[in-house]
């Protein structure tokens, strides 16, 4: 329902009022009349009452028409004015319509006042609409602009038939052109990166022919060089037929396309990052539990097909948990989704190959700016390696210290800044006596448990490693809390930071009661040891491997008049006999490398300057690798037995003289008939040669062979005598290189006669080229000589054949040996060991020293004489003999 | 001498070779061919033991004795005059050689005028 018209009525006369009024109400315009008929009552109407309408008098007594327009112009200038006088002018009518008075009705004709009023108020109401309108286009207007501005959005308008460009500010601004000036397509193109105008063209070619929308991104290049991104959306409209116009907007789309670049980048370095870390993201709805995101790594850590469309439900990565630890991870989380609080869960993911991971796992509840909290989100990391580490490392920390506890090792670490140890392993705890369950003691507490004579020594050292940033190391004794008192051997090694300060000391403590014990027990043994070597009358020397003098005893110290330093760096020439020497160093140096026992005689000079005969024994002492590592050497004062060995030498020397003597005195007959031989043979060749020289034509060639025989058998009998000679000979043994077989020849021309004389067949097989023997030549044929005598003897009182082998051949080990066998007695039965005793004989007119001689001479020269019997008859002696052969 | 004419020859038996060339040297200069064996063994393998006119032989050698060789012979009906030297004067074995044929026994060393004239005497019988 329309409210009453609210009219002001300037009017100085209420009864025109009261016309007025009726005559609307007449007319069927309720309305409501405040008069006024002063200028303040009306102007504060005008301020303070609504007013729909004004209706003024022109003539007042105070006031006039003109005046009050004016008024109601300034102040409500959208509320109608009309004029309403008894009489006006033309002119004043004109004036006030000029002043905006929006009619005039005269009193005389109040009939036109109600249709002036309702026209008066449709054209205020129309004007008051436009107004509206205008006001909201303007508003609209400026929104479109500033939202144009805001979404970097620009609209266009391109009538394709004419070519024309219609655009809006924000377009001008993104393609960079000036408010004022007109844009074109050809300025469009100009704009396009040159890269993108083809695909422009050809887009909008397409578009326009199948009268389509299109929808272009392309690049614009500005004239600074800046490139931005453009999108252009347009729909065709035909205005009129034969017209296409394109509407559309283009938007700056740089700095998204930037955020897109940049989240995509963002994303790939994520997907990288979750991959190298091997952590991979989920994220679930918490009402309905439904897995709303799970990165690749994600998938992939729990064996999930990464590159599958879609999410797997929760279910199937449940599945994928060790059965173990499933339950509890599914319910710790399903709690703390439900509660909305974090979590974190350690668990074990079986892959299907069969491979065991193990995962680390936190959630929490995704705040949202708004406020909600509908999504949780986690991620899981697999921490194999540092799980299969850590293994390692509590493994090998339990081996460590169990090496610790089998060697009684410490270790320890000490601050030099704060004078406090900073670690001690429980080893360390063990071996010094304290209980690793109340922690490390203070530094000061551990000293004082040090026995106090080893306190000063552990504090200097301390001292020193500190200030020389050096090694540490001291032996102490520690008092365990049961009063026992242990060894520790400490060292330390300093570690220093990069600017070279001590950072601290780190070191180790090694429980060395039971070796210092040991120590102490082989120290001990030792000084006895050495004690009675000491008091011992042999010499005793140690030498080490390199044959330096280590230790020698009294006995041997006072022999050569020495300190032990002197006898430990002087020249052992100073005090080696010279002969000896050289095969002291010699026989040493060979005996030395192959590491035999070995012993050599030598004379060591005494205090006295004299000379004695020493036998040194070599001994190596090795360790459990079978390396030497010491020699230790004993002397023995061997003087006696070396002249009691002269003399027995002696003394054998004038036994088998004897011996040959008296063997010789057996031979005379022998010997004189060998004698005889060459002299009855000389003296025939006499005789002849004289025979030949007498008579009338003395034939002088026999003359002379005879004379040449003579010659002959005065030389063989020369021979003779001399051997013989040799024999008696009481020489001292000589040493030379002797051929066997000559000694044998020789030999069996002194026996022929013997041999003749039994009717014995005496035959040699002598091994040709044999190597030579190192001996005396007379005492060897002494031995031949000696078993031939026997053999002779024992086949004289015997009938049948006589034969007499002597042989010689090569031996083994560069030995030869020789053989005499007869075809005689043979052996005494049952006393066959006793034929080399001395007096022992079978002859009648035996010494029974002849086996014994020759044992002693074979031995003499290093061989062995020994007999057997003989087949089928009779014995047969062999000798062996050592030859040059052997002994090079 | 017809003897000379029968060359025949004397046959010297003794182990040494001194001994056995002096003889030949002797024997020679009396113009008395000779032949000389080393051992008995040796004569007797020769087989001209039964062409030798006189055999002058040692008593003692090794191997076969000259009593053995002297057995020998007289067993093969070969009696060659012998003459026996010896340097040892065995009177046993000098019966002995007497009692099988010898025609003398020389001592050594042996009397070289003796020793022609018992050859002599031998070649004679």
């Amino acid at each position: 329902m329309r409210q009453p018209l609210r009219i002001l009525s300037l009017e100085d006369d209420p009864r025109d009022t009261e016309l007025i009024y009726g005559l609307l109400e007449a007319e069927g315009i309720l309305c409501e009349v405040t008069r006024v008929d002063t200028q303040p009552a009306f102007l504060a109407s005008l301020e303070g009452d609504a007013v729909d309408l004004i209706l003024s008098d022109y003539s007042l007594p105070s006031f006039d028409g003109i005046s009050a327009l004016k008024l109601a112009m300034s102040v409500r200038p959208n509320v109608p004015f009309i004029l309403v006088s008894g009489a006006l002018g033309e002119e004043v009518a004109i004036e006030a319509l000029k002043f905006g008075a929006t009619d005039y009705v005269l009193k005389t004709r109040l009939s036109r006042l109600a249709p002036s009023v309702r026209r008066a108020l449709r054209e205020a109401d129309e004007r008051a609409e436009r107004k509206r309108a205008e006001e909201a286009l303007r508003r609209s207007e400026a929104y479109l602009a500033e939202a144009q501005t805001l979404s970097h959005t620009g609209s266009f308008g391109w009538n394709v038939t004419s070519g024309e460009l219609y655009w809006s500010e924000e377009t001008h601004k993104i393609f960079g052109l000036d408010r004022s000036a007109k844009p074109t397509m050809d300025f469009v193109f100009r704009r396009i990166h040159p890269d993108d105008r083809d695909t422009v063209q050809r887009t909008l070619d397409h578009a326009i022919k199948e009268n389509m929308d299109f929808s272009i991104e392309h690049r614009v290049l500005m004239p600074n060089g800046e490139v931005k991104c453009i999108l252009a959306l347009a729909r065709p409209s035909k205005p009129s037929p034969g017209v296409l116009e394109y509407l559309g907007a283009v938007t700056d789309i740089t700095d998204r396309k930037r955020a897109e670049e940049d989240l995509r980048r963002s994303e790939a370095y994520l997907a990288e990052g979750q991959k190298l870390s091997q952590t991979g993201t989920w994220a679930c709805d918490t009402a309905t539990r439904e897995m709303i995101h799970s990165s690749r790594e994600h998938r992939h850590l729990f064996g999930l097909a990464p590159d599958k469309a879609g999410i797997p439900p929760f279910e199937e990565f449940f599945q994928r948990i060790h059965p173990d630890d499933r339950g509890p991870a599914a319910e710790d989380l399903d709690r703390a989704i439900s509660a909305g609080r974090d979590v974190e869960a350690h668990f074990r993911i079986v892959l299907p190959e069969g491979t065991m991971r193990y995962m680390y796992g936190i959630g929490r509840p995704l705040v949202k700016p708004s406020g909600d909290t509908g999504e949780y989100v986690g991620a899981v990391m697999d921490v194999t390696a540092t799980r299969q580490s850590e293994i390692k490392l509590r493994e090998s920390e339990a081996y460590l210290a169990e090496a610790q506890r089998l060697s009684r090792t410490g270790s320890w670490a000490w601050s030099p800044a704060t004078g406090e140890n900073r670690y001690w392993s429980d080893e360390c705890f063990r071996l010094l006596g304290f209980d690793p369950a109340e922690g490390m003691p203070p530094f000061e507490t551990f000293v004082e448990r040090i026995h106090p004579d080893d306190q000063p020594i552990v504090a200097e050292k301390l001292e020193r490693a500190v200030r020389e940033r050096g090694e540490y190391e001291v032996d102490y004794r520690i008092f365990h809390p049961n009063g026992e008192v242990r060894d520790i051997h400490a060292i330390g090694h300093p570690i220093l930071n990069s600017s070279g300060e001590l950072v601290e000391i780190v070191g180790t403590g090694i429980d060395v009661t039971e070796r210092k014990r040991a120590e102490d027990n082989i120290r001990q043994s030792e000084n006895e040891l050495r004690h009675i070597l000491d008091f011992a009358p042999q010499q005793v020397a140690v030498l080490g491997s390199d044959r330096s003098r280590i230790y020698s005893n009294r006995a041997m110290l006072d022999y050569l008049g020495l300190s032990l330093e002197e006898w430990q760096s002087g020249d052992p020439r100073n005090f080696v006999h010279p002969d000896d020497f050289e095969r002291m160093m010699t026989r040493d140096h060979s005996e030395f490398l192959k590491g035999r026992p070995h012993e050599i005689e030598l004379r060591l000079q005494g205090t006295g300057g004299k000379y004695r005969w020493f036998l040194v024994r070599y001994s190596p002492l090795r360790d459990e690798h079978g390396r030497i590592t010491r020699w230790y050497l004993a002397g023995t004062d061997i003087e006696d037995r070396k002249e009691a060995e002269e003399w027995s030498r002696r003394a054998q020397a004038d036994l088998a003289h004897a011996n040959r003597v008296t063997t010789m005195g057996e031979l005379t007959a022998s010997v004189a008939h060998e004698v005889n031989q060459p002299i009855a043979a000389s003296l025939t060749n006499a005789r002849t040669c004289l025979r030949w020289l007498a008579g009338d034509t003395p034939n002088l060639e026999e003359a002379r062979e005879a004379a040449m025989r003579i010659v002959q058998d005065q030389t063989r009998a020369a021979e003779i005598i001399t051997r013989i000679r040799l024999l008696f000979q009481k020489a001292a043994p000589q040493r030379e290189l002797v051929d066997i077989n000559e000694v044998i020849r020789e030999m069996i021309v002194l026996l022929r006669g013997e041999t003749a004389r039994y009717f014995i067949s005496l035959q040699t097989q002598l091994t040709a080229d044999l190597p030579q023997v190192m001996g005396d030549r007379v005492q060897l044929q002494q031995v031949l000589m000696n078993l031939t005598i026997n053999g002779i003897d024992a086949m004289a009182d015997l009938d049948g054949t006589r034969e007499l082998v002597i042989t010689s051949q090569p031996a083994t080990d560069g030995y030869l040996m020789v053989s005499v066998s007869d075809t005689g007695v043979g052996l005494p039965p049952e006393r066959a060991n006793h034929i080399f005793d001395a007096f022992y004989t079978t002859k009648p007119h035996g010494t029974g020293m002849g086996l014994r001689i020759s044992r002693s001479i074979v031995e003499f020269h290093g061989g062995r004489l020994w007999a057997d019997e003989n087949t089928p008859r009779g014995a047969s002696f062999h000798f062996t003999l050592p030859t040059i052969e052997m002994q090079a | 001498m017809g003897v000379q004419q029968q060359a025949k020859f004397v046959a010297v038996v003794d182990d040494d070779d001194l001994v056995r060339t002096a003889m030949q040297g002797l024997l020679k200069s009396v113009g008395l061919p000779a032949r000389v064996y080393a051992s008995g063994e040796a004569f007797l393998d020769s087989g001209h033991h039964h062409e030798a006119a006189c055999l002058i032989a040692d008593i003692r050698m090794p191997g076969m004795s000259g009593l053995d060789l002297q057995a020998r012979l007289n067993a093969e009906r070969c009696q060659i005059p012998t003459i026996f030297i010896t340097a040892h004067g065995d009177e046993a074995m000098r019966l002995q050689a007497i009692r099988a044929g010898a025609v003398e026994f020389l001592p050594k060393p042996w009397d070289d005028e003796l020793l022609l004239e018992s050859v002599r005497a031998a070649l004679e019988r």
